[in-house]
């Protein structure tokens, strides 16, 4: 969704760029031509009025005395003034080898740079300024504002709160600070870095990039109150509606976020994104059949875009019609053949859907698109299994452990299916497996599942304190998940402590309520499940 | 407590010729013998199932299919009863769908007997059934399960029957119930009824479900489960359904096998519930009429991972030899069938994987399930009936096929099968659509015979080649106080030294919608033999009994003395 729109700068770099038009010394370094040409292109620029004739006339004056800095410096400026920036930055940085020491000069080229993303070497340059110039305020703006976008939060506060007067008059910066405050967890002061912003509505750009500031830190209800303060007044009345309606379905307001969206199908304005947001408002409304005609008309708007049909495939999937979902995903891979995330949404349905065969086509098709994806080389293996090929499946986690061999998941795959199926007999088998899940559990310290096999092959080996530790140290990664309480109740009963388990067996039968009620075709995926009216066209 | 070889016609005869020293015994199959030899069609078993199977792959065609064996006309042989399933919407049989009631002609086979006997043509899709004499007139009787109702029909004592299910009161109606078991929960001496229900079902508008635009059976989880019924017999031939009462009502689930045995030795008979996609009970009797499920803590309500397995079948036997019953319990490819210990207290310990059930069963959608000593060596062993659901599961898996055969494990004595299957003869290496599976021994040679549906097909009669090699003893038990058919008593052979070293139950239902034969039979190839045996017998009213100096390789008929604790 495009809830963001670019930051607008050009009205920094001109401050910036003007401020030194009047720091360059216009002399003559050269031909009287040449000067002639630089003065009248410095009166156009000054004034601002016709800038393409401005440029030509100190083109012309570079061209006559090319190792003047001022004509340079000053033809840089008026290329970015006119967003050049990539030629601006080469005319400002001959202008400054020429004369290294310019700190105006540099404070343009590092201008230039962030304008064109060159964050790092714009960083490096205006670091260079405020070692010779600590105090320099527009160089600490703009280089808060380039250290924000680097990243470095904590680095773009200093210098911003440095600055704060100037931070004040330029509302780019303010974004800036707000941003880096809601990026180091201070949501307070970022909404009030925001808040500022309305006090001057007469902005309407700068609102909506603070709203959307405010979305991006998932600060849904900034956000919505300065998307709807300019309800009246931004240009792109499509895309503004369209973000409030996304803020609205953030903060759950489902049906406001409905209306919103039906005002812009209403007006002729709905893209794919609108469809497909009003589909989700009307899926949590839990009205899935005009849901399902949004994700539809979403396909229609562009068929190309895959995320449009894995939209109405995993609305399907909420509503369990999955052969339906299934059918969806068929459809967009007609559409969309090398998608490697349609392909493996179809073997995820495959799978639930207990076709296995099918599934390991699609896992096999996903996996030659992206080699290099071990979750996807992992379904593969695992579909295998489940479809009754565990050699293949063996050989792909075999392959998978030697290419990804910091993927603890294959490890744990690998040691489920040993001890599943064996191979070398069960004591060795057993063996092998604990220290597949061993090396699984020193890779990834928060995987669960590692845990969990850990602990029922030690159940099973009769050591019922170190199952214990590994269910637990599993149930506290995953709380949810209910067969981790039955087998620690399990172990509990088989170390006599009978409290424990009872308070496990409680837990489990509560997770499981909860899981049955969230999937009640939990248990039956190796069957089918019901096909949906709205496969067969709403009727059966 | 009268003990006397059964003099009840043939089968009296019949064992009299077997008397031991006559067999060898080493006892064991020559190498090369085929231990079951299929005899449906060789004796005269013409009848086929229907289950009304159609393109709307109603669920229920494909999970029916009973047989019970019973001895309906006293003549001492067991006769053999089929459940036939019906027809549905979109799946209509050419003829009328009839059940089935064999009568057994000893050496000349088996006759149609289904009018004869009067079996009516009852307004329901059968299931299963459950063999007992449920007014204690001493005449076997016939409770046929199915959808929208069962039915009760009555042995008149002259070989026919009749429909008395509305005067009796558990017609059951608006139900899809499958197995069921008669056991006395109360130990008032009338047998009650408790029946599995599966879930509710609609003809007119089921959930359907498909493959690549081809219809299947939808997942059990699209059918919602129901709780059991239990019926309460008043000992005047009607019944009064105490589900409530006993606290069962809120158990929904997918109910599909029943057996029922004392499984913690307080005497009051517990109940084990084989469910679909949904948790296993364990009704413990608490003997003031209600039940109270401990399934979780015993851990056979779940797999291991917490995952309710697809239960169909299930029975009871003391598998280790410690004294107390053991399951098994049938389930979905992949799941394994599982096998659990019961060492007296919970939880119980399931030995699936270490006793090679896992291995053996993988593959395997399992319906009926019978412990069996099939070669009388004194170990119980085990048969399962097996068959998919899916006729396209080819099409989705390459280890899982839709047919499936039959397979027999034999105990190795020490905690593992061994698959019998390759050599336990033709019949096992026919892969079908088998589903209901009793046991009972048709010939009266002391070893244990099979019959198995298979769905809309014959079925299978298994007779046994091996087992009347080795020793044996049967029992046919007659309750007094206790319920006739002496339903929950529990058998101990004692050894020289008077310990025990045998023990068998009559249990209440067991398997997949069938019902085997009530006798008890133990083979005693495995242990020291004495020219005479001695037993206790615990029955089920709480009397106990001691016989001695039966003798082996024969049927005895055992009363129960009139004494109580």
């Amino acid at each position: 969704m495009t809830h963001c729109k670019r930051f607008e700068t050009q009205q920094l770099l001109a401050l910036v760029v003007l401020l030194c038009f009047g720091l360059v010394p216009v002399r003559a370094q050269s031909k009287p031509d040449a000067e002639r040409y630089a003065r009248e292109g410095f009166r156009l620029a000054q004034e601002g009025r016709d800038l393409p004739r401005a440029e030509a006339e100190l083109r012309e004056a570079v061209r006559l005395a090319p190792n003047n800095v001022a004509y340079l410096s000053a033809l840089g400026g008026v290329l970015a003034v006119q967003e050049k920036f990539a030629e601006a930055g080469r005319h400002f940085g001959q202008a400054l080898r020429l004369q290294p020491d310019n700190l105006s000069i540099r404070r343009n080229l590092a201008a230039a740079q962030w304008q064109q993303g060159l964050l790092r070497a714009a960083g490096a340059n205006l670091d260079g300024i405020l070692l010779a110039d600590p105090l320099d305020q527009p160089t600490i703006l703009l280089l808060g504002i380039v250290t924000t976008e680097l990243g470095q939060c904590s680095k773009a506060l200093e210098l911003l709160e440095s600055a704060m007067p100037l931070v004040h008059q330029r509302p780019e910066a303010a974004l800036a600070l707000a941003r880096c405050y809601y990026q180091t967890g201070n949501h307070a002061r970022g909404q009030e870095a925001l808040e500022r912003l309305l006090s001057e509505p007469n902005r309407p750009d700068n609102l909506f990039q603070g709203a959307a500031a405010a979305a991006q830190a998932e600060d849904f209800e900034t956000a919505l109150r300065l998307f709807s303060a300019i309800r009246s007044r931004y240009d792109d009345r499509s895309t503004l509606l369209y973000n409030i309606a996304y803020c609205l379905y953030r903060t759950s307001r489902f049906r406001a976020a409905r209306a919103t969206l039906s005002e812009l199908v209403g007006e002729g304005q709905a893209g794919s994104d609108v469809h497909s947001l009003l589909g989700w408002s009307y899926q949590q409304e839990g009205r899935s059949e005009e849901a399902f005609q949004a994700f539809q008309k979403a396909i229609e708007a562009d068929p190309r875009n895959e995320s449009n049909y894995l939209d109405l495939a995993t609305a399907l999937m909420d509503e369990k019609r999955n052969p339906a979902a299934l059918s969806v995903v068929q459809q967009a891979l007609r559409s969309v053949p090398a998608s490697k995330i349609l392909l493996e949404m179809r073997g995820l349905l495959e799978t639930t859907l207990g076709h296995y065969i099918d599934a390991v086509k699609s896992y096999s098709e996903a996996s030659r698109l992206e080699p290099n994806d071990p979750e996807t080389h992992l379904s593969l293996a695992v579909s295998q299994s489940a479809a009754g090929d565990s050699g293949g499946s063996f050989e792909t986690l075999q392959t998978g452990i030697e290419r990804f061999p910091k993927h603890a998941p294959h490890l744990v795959e690998y040691g489920r299916l040993l001890l599943a199926h064996g191979a070398d007999g069960e004591v060795a088998d057993r063996e092998r497996g604990a220290s597949l899940f061993q090396k699984a559990i020193a890779l990834d310290s928060n995987s669960a599942e590692a845990r969990y096999e850990a602990g029922k092959l030690a159940l099973e080996q009769g050591d019922y304190e170190q199952a214990i530790h590994y269910l637990n140290a599993a149930a506290e990664l995953t709380p949810r998940r209910s067969g981790i309480q039955h087998v620690l109740a399990r172990a509990y009963a088989r170390l006599g402590k009978l409290e424990e388990a009872a308070a496990a067996r409680k837990r489990f039968q509560s997770l499981k309520r909860e899981e049955d009620a969230a999937n009640p075709r939990h248990y039956g995926e190796h069957r089918t499940i019901p096909i949906s009216p709205f496969a067969q066209g709403g009727g059966r | 407590m009268t003990s006397s070889a059964h003099a009840a016609g043939a089968a009296l005869r019949f064992c009299s010729l077997a008397l031991i020293g006559c067999r060898s015994l080493a006892g064991a199959e020559a190498p090369g013998q085929e231990v079951f030899t299929d005899i449906a069609s060789s004796a005269g078993i013409e009848w086929r199932h229907f289950s009304g199977e159609s393109e709307d792959r109603l669920l229920i065609e494909t999970t029916c299919g009973g047989v019970g064996f019973l001895d309906f006309d006293n003549d001492g042989y067991l006769d053999i009863f089929f459940v036939n399933g019906g027809e549905t919407p979109n799946g209509r049989s050419g003829r009328p769908v009839r059940h089935g009631l064999y009568r057994n002609l000893g050496r000349n086979g088996f006759e149609n007997v289904t009018d004869q006997a009067g079996i009516p043509d009852l307004d329901l899709f059968g299931m299963g059934v459950a063999v007992a004499d449920f007014d204690n007139d001493g005449f076997a009787d016939l409770y046929i399960t199915g959808h929208p109702r069962n039915a009760l029909l009555k042995n008149d004592g002259k070989a026919r029957f009749l429909d008395v299910t509305d005067q009796a009161g558990v017609g059951n109606l608006g139900e899809w119930s499958a197995s069921a078991a008669w056991f006395d929960f109360n130990r008032d001496g009338f047998l009650d009824l408790f029946v599995t229900n599966y879930a509710t079902l609609s003809t007119h508008d089921p959930p359907r479900c498909e493959y690549s635009g081809e219809a299947v059976y939808c997942a059990q989880t699209a059918y919602q489960g129901r709780p059991p019924t239990l019926y309460r017999g008043n000992g005047d031939g009607t019944f009064a359904d105490v589900t409530e009462r006993a606290g069962l009502r809120q158990l929904k689930g997918r109910a599909l096998g029943v057996v029922t045995v004392d499984i913690d030795e307080d005497g009051w008979p517990d109940v084990f519930v084989a469910r679909d996609a949904s948790p296993n009970l364990l009704l413990m009797n608490r003997g003031n009429g209600t039940f109270e499920d401990r399934a979780l803590e015993a851990e056979v309500a779940y797999s291991p991972d917490g995952i309710a397995r697809a239960g169909m079948g299930v029975d009871a036997g003391d598998l280790n030899g410690d004294g107390t019953p053991d399951f098994v319990v049938t389930n979905f490819d992949t799941e394994f069938h599982a096998l659990y210990y019961n060492s007296g207290s919970f939880p119980f310990e399931e030995v699936t994987r270490r006793s090679g059930l896992g291995l053996h069963s993988r593959p395997y959608v399992g319906w009926g399930t019978s412990f069996l000593d099939y070669d009388n060596d004194g170990d119980l062993d085990l048969i399962t009936a097996n068959g998919h659901l899916n006729h396209l599961i080819e099409r989705t898996r390459h280890d899982v096929t839709f047919e499936q055969p039959l397979i027999l494990l034999e105990s190795d004595a020490k905690g593992a099968f061994l698959n019998r299957s390759d050599t336990a003869g033709p019949a096992f290496r026919a892969p079908s659509l088998h589903r209901g599976l009793a046991v009972g021994d048709i010939d009266n040679d002391g070893d244990p015979d099979v019959a198995v549906m298979r769905l809309n097909s014959q079925p299978v009669v298994l007779r046994n080649n091996v087992g009347e090699a080795r020793p044996w003893l049967g029992l046919v038990l007659e309750g007094t106080s206790s319920n006739r058919d002496a339903i929950g008593a529990k058998v101990r052979l004692l050894g020289p030294d008077q310990l025990q070293t045998a023990v068998r139950w009559v249990k209440g239902g067991s398997s997949f919608l069938s019902s085997s034969d009530k006798r008890v039979l133990i083979g005693l190839g495995g242990k020291a033999v004495s020219d005479t045996l001695s037993l206790e017998i615990e029955w089920p009213g709480g009397a106990k009994d001691q016989v001695s100096g039966l003798v082996p390789n024969r049927y005895h008929d055992v009363r129960e003395s009139r004494m109580t604790e």
